[in-house]
């Protein structure tokens, strides 16, 4: 065992999970049953599996200047990614794309009511 | 009065300022003068030609609660991940929510903002509706149904938005917060004992 199959064998590890984990939270995209579940899966699993990838290179590469980089891409995907879930959100539950039954309780609704 | 808000107005303008030019030279990945400089210079022309509004922050950093912060981030991170993906393989039924109103005790942009953000991040919450004049925020819960769970998930997002609060909030904040937090654990305590 050398520290060179190590470094290997790790950056593997976190590539394929990282891999998974995006695979699953695409499988969520499909198998949830309205706009705002799906979103739960848009942005959960892809950000840890995002950060994971980015590990296993910063693992692989070793190397100062890529890992500054990688730590800037993960602070924006961790503060844009909600942003942009929250505007989907918004805008489903305007456009009525959640009255689903899968809802069992809207305080959100009151909102608008008295609004109108 | 005034010339203290002239002199937040110039630390916030050198801290972005100075923020920009670290992201320059993270991008570039090659700390030399010449980056510096020129990563310098786009903050100045970016701040210029794309001004912020002026937001009226009066918080505070205290960094540990911010290590609290990010170790409670990094762990809700994994454990929300993988109960979506457990939601996601799970047979049966399809899954139920609800979109609950949490009233918040800071009105804060920034730390709403923040706190919105945090929510998203964490295990079967996201956020819909953020109503600033009233501090309120709208949050959609997967997987949460009964009364006493939708207390819970309410609870939850108080603790977060003390962590939120105790890292960066105003020292009245960081109070409110704090006092609403500890009596949330008493009246956990106290139907501990009324249960036993």
């Amino acid at each position: 065992m050398n520290w060179e199959l190590i470094g290997n064998i790790a950056t593997s590890v976190f590539v394929l999970g990282g891999a998974t984990l995006c695979f699953f939270g695409g499988l969520g995209l499909l198998r949830f049953p309205d706009m705002l579940s799906r979103l739960h899966a848009a942005t959960k699993p892809q950000i840890l599996g995002m950060i994971f990838v980015f590990i296993g290179v910063a693992i692989h590469l070793h190397n100062l200047a890529v890992i500054g980089m990688l730590v800037l891409m993960i602070l924006f995907q961790i503060t844009t990614a909600p942003v942009g879930a929250h505007m989907l959100a918004r805008a489903a539950y305007r456009t009525d794309q959640i009255k689903g039954d899968r809802v069992v309780l809207d305080e959100l609704a009151e909102l608008y009511n008295d609004q109108d | 009065m005034k010339r203290h808000f002239r002199k937040t107005r110039i630390y916030a303008y050198s801290l972005m300022v100075s923020w920009l030019t670290v992201v320059w030279v993270l991008l570039w990945g090659d700390l030399s003068w010449a980056n510096v400089i020129i990563g310098a210079l786009l903050g100045v022309l970016v701040t210029a030609v794309f001004p912020l509004p002026g937001m009226d922050f009066n918080g505070r950093f205290r960094p540990w609660h911010f290590v609290n912060l990010v170790a409670h981030l990094a762990v809700d991170l994994v454990v929300t991940s993988f109960q979506v993906i457990l939601q996601a393989i799970s047979p049966g039924p399809r899954i139920e929510s609800v979109v609950i109103r949490v009233p918040l005790h800071t009105h804060n942009e920034l730390l709403m903002t923040a706190i919105a953000v945090y929510i998203t991040l964490t295990p079967g919450s996201v956020i819909v509706e953020a109503q600033h004049s009233t501090g309120d925020l709208y949050v959609h819960m997967l997987g949460i149904t009964t009364p006493e769970e939708i207390e819970e998930a309410k609870r939850r997002v108080f603790d977060l938005e003390y962590r939120i609060v105790a890292s960066f909030g105003s020292k009245r904040e960081y109070a409110l917060c704090k006092q609403y937090v500890n009596e949330l654990k008493e009246q956990r305590a106290n139907a501990k004992e009324l249960g036993a």
